[in-house]
């Protein structure tokens, strides 16, 4: 408010000076007294359209910050990078935990407004010069704010023989936790993000990050293309699915698409975070298309970063396919497939380093 | 001598070799009757059983509250979580309201006096995920403002619930969700009203969920050429949600509006590879698709895709579309 304030005087006292006031002319003075009112009157409503924030920078390749939209309380704005050559650099959701934004005025009931934007090092990128970032919030009628900019040289290594390249490609790296990194954590790649289970705060464990993220937090694996076999997998991967296994609701696909597909149904559900290898499978309500007023609800999982890979892999089988819902119909699969899932999960052999080891083998 | 203990130890080894083959034969007998089971799956999920199975159950389901509410043994914080769990799992198995509600209360009262945020965020999540009843709403309540559950928890569990709620409630369950801004339950949302089975809403609530769902509308994270299987789905439920809600505030059939949205410039063109990719798409008749205006929408996907040859998302459903 302080800045409209400022602005509505600037208005009336711009160019003499406000020592100067009354040495202009009645008509200039009511001219600017009007501006000044308008100014008042209507600025409000576009500072209000105006979506807020904090960011800073280490290098070009991060963002880190918070946005918001204060006329919206709670709206998880969208933050984009731009490059003064025209290049959009990456886009993302401020969702994240940010206690500084809960400190600020943006009205908010809750401070998941954080970011951290990081930025694809692609070869076109990265031709070493010093270019001018402008990160803008966009807020919820679509309206960019320029949030801050910066001066950064697009420098570094650009070739990355680790990074994923097909959905349903299993990545990896050392655990962001202690001495403890020869633990290691994987995840799932869907094509353009990493979905992982990380008992990060927030409300669902289940996560979605870049590439550049995921590699961001510690040394990161080669990254596993399983062979993947011919067969389909025809079953329901939505919210809500359909007791009888003949519903016409069901989608076959591929066994990488079952991978993701599963992936995004437990996002949906919902899940937590467990350190034990014994999990609980995220199931999806249940209803009978015959029986309208029968239904039971959605469970929601718990599950490691190891044991939530095993559950998508278990998806493009036949495995456990009694007492877990819906009901997969698998056709055409060799029961080496069926074998090699199942050799994933164990207590004796859980752990993401031997899941991934394993994976590597099929 | 020394030959009797021979004798005795494989005799011994014997017996082991064969109890380990019986129960073997017992685990192979019981995972056969789970598969044929399991076309009958409905029977399983009801709980469908004879007398004294019902009795057991009832037996367990005292025992699991009892636990619950310590007098039958002071339990761990991990074993806690478990028998919240575990209640969830057996009021879908229990056939009468009575115990339904035994369930319900126990949790409410065990939510009430919990002092350890784990377990109760996990009583949280067992009751939430119950049938809609006089607790749901306080119980939610009591844990947002004690955060147990945080924004999207909160708000993830009311678009999950919101339609089994009675119809003067479900409004201001719907008024709340509106109001939110939550990008989790805009997830929730779609997903069930992307599904043709849902609740019937009014004219208010429509209105309500259209505002709220355009607002808070889906993106593709990062670079423009970047696509993931896991942003397509979910935009994807997002459109056909949207689209069928202006069909039922508007008129007109949800995929005229589908294809409006999908050729609008405004929209990303992403969204039309993610609608070609996606099942309702290919469920499509001539006619329908025609309503969607589909040659227009998959020239403009195949634009965006001769746009990106270097996009390894992008070319990869461009493979599956070319099949």
């Amino acid at each position: 408010m302080s800045y409209l304030f400022d602005c509505f005087f600037r208005s009336i006292s711009r160019g003499p000076g406000i020592n100067k006031y009354f040495e202009l002319s009645r008509h200039k003075i009511l001219q600017r007294f009007s501006v000044g009112i308008f100014i008042l009157l209507f600025l409000p409503f576009a500072a209000y359209a105006l979506a807020m924030g904090e960011i800073h920078s280490d290098s070009a390749w991060k963002y880190v910050g918070w946005a918001c939209d204060s006329s919206a309380p709670g709206y998880q704005a969208v933050v984009e990078a731009r490059r003064d050559d025209g290049v959009m650099l990456g886009r993302v959701v401020a969702d994240r935990n940010s206690v500084t934004a809960i400190s600020r005025d943006c009205a908010s009931p809750h401070e998941f407004h954080g970011f951290e934007l990081y930025v694809e090092r692609k070869p076109e990128w990265v031709d070493g010069k010093v270019h001018e970032v402008i990160v803008y919030a966009i807020d919820q009628e679509e309206m960019p704010t320029r949030l801050n900019s910066f001066f950064v040289e697009f420098s570094g290594i650009s070739v990355d023989v680790q990074s994923p390249k097909n959905a349903g490609d299993i990545v990896g790296r050392d655990l962001n936790y202690g001495q403890l990194g020869w633990l290691g954590h994987i995840g799932i790649w869907d094509g353009s993000h990493v979905i992982e289970v990380l008992n990060d705060n927030g409300s669902n464990k289940v996560f979605k990050n870049t590439w550049d993220n995921f590699k961001s937090r510690s040394s990161v694996w080669d990254t596993v293309t399983p062979k993947y076999p011919a067969h389909t997998i025809r079953t329901c991967w939505a919210y809500e699915c359909d007791v009888n296994s003949n519903y016409s609701g069901g989608i076959k696909v591929s066994p990488a698409q079952a991978v993701v597909y599963r992936a995004s149904q437990v996002q949906m559900i919902g899940a937590d975070y467990t350190v034990t290898v014994a999990f609980t499978t995220a199931e999806p309500a249940m209803i009978d298309y015959k029986q309208p007023s029968w239904k039971r609800k959605s469970l929601r999982g718990t599950y490691r970063c190891d044991t939530f890979v095993y559950d998508a892999f278990r998806a493009s089988t036949d495995l456990d396919n009694s007492g877990v819902f819906p009901y997969r119909e698998v056709y055409g699969m060799e029961g080496s497939w069926r074998r090699k899932v199942s050799g994933l999960y164990g207590f004796s052999v859980m752990l993401p380093t031997k899941v991934i080891e394993k994976i590597k083998s099929f | 001598m020394r030959s009797k203990y021979i004798y005795l130890v494989l005799i011994l080894c014997g017996a082991l070799m064969f109890g380990l083959l019986l129960f073997e034969y017992y685990n192979e007998s019981r995972a056969t009757e789970n598969v044929k089971d399991s076309k009958n799956k409905k029977s399983r999920l009801d709980g469908a059983g004879a007398g004294d199975q019902l009795s057991r159950r009832d037996a367990r389901i005292d025992f699991l509250i009892g636990q619950l509410d310590g007098r039958s043994a002071i339990l761990g914080v991990d074993e806690r979580i478990n028998v919240a769990r575990e209640l969830n799992r057996v009021y879908f198995d229990a056939r009468s309201n009575d115990v339904r509600k035994k369930i319900s209360d126990a949790l409410t009262r065990s939510l009430r006096l919990e002092q350890d945020a784990q377990v109760a965020r996990a009583i949280t999540f067992s009751h939430s995920r119950l049938y809609f009843d006089e607790n749901t709403l306080p119980n939610l309540k009591l844990s947002y403002e004690r955060k147990y559950i945080y924004f999207d928890d909160y708000y993830g569990e009311l678009a999950h619930l919101y339609d089994e709620a009675p119809s003067d409630i479900r409004k201001e369950i719907i008024g709340e969700i509106s109001r939110s801004n939550s990008r989790y339950a805009v997830d929730i949302v779609s997903a069930k009203i992307a599904l043709e089975d849902g609740v019937r809403l009014s004219d208010q609530e429509i209105d309500n969920f259209q505002n709220f769902l355009k607002k808070n509308r889906p993106i593709f994270g990062g670079s423009n050429d970047s696509f993931g299987y896991f942003e397509a789905i979910f935009y994807n439920q997002w459109l056909i949600a949207v689209s069928r809600l202006q069909h039922q505030s508007e008129g007109g059939s949800v995929e005229k509006w589908l294809g409006r949205r999908l050729l609008d410039p405004a929209t990303d063109p992403r969204a039309c590879v993610a609608f070609l990719i996606s099942p309702y798409a290919k469920s499509l008749d001539a006619s329908k698709k025609a309503e969607v205006q589909w040659d227009a929408v998959r020239a403009r996907a195949q634009e965006m895709m001769l746009r990106y040859p270097k996009s390894p998302g992008l070319q990869e459903i461009g493979k599956e579309m070319a099949q």
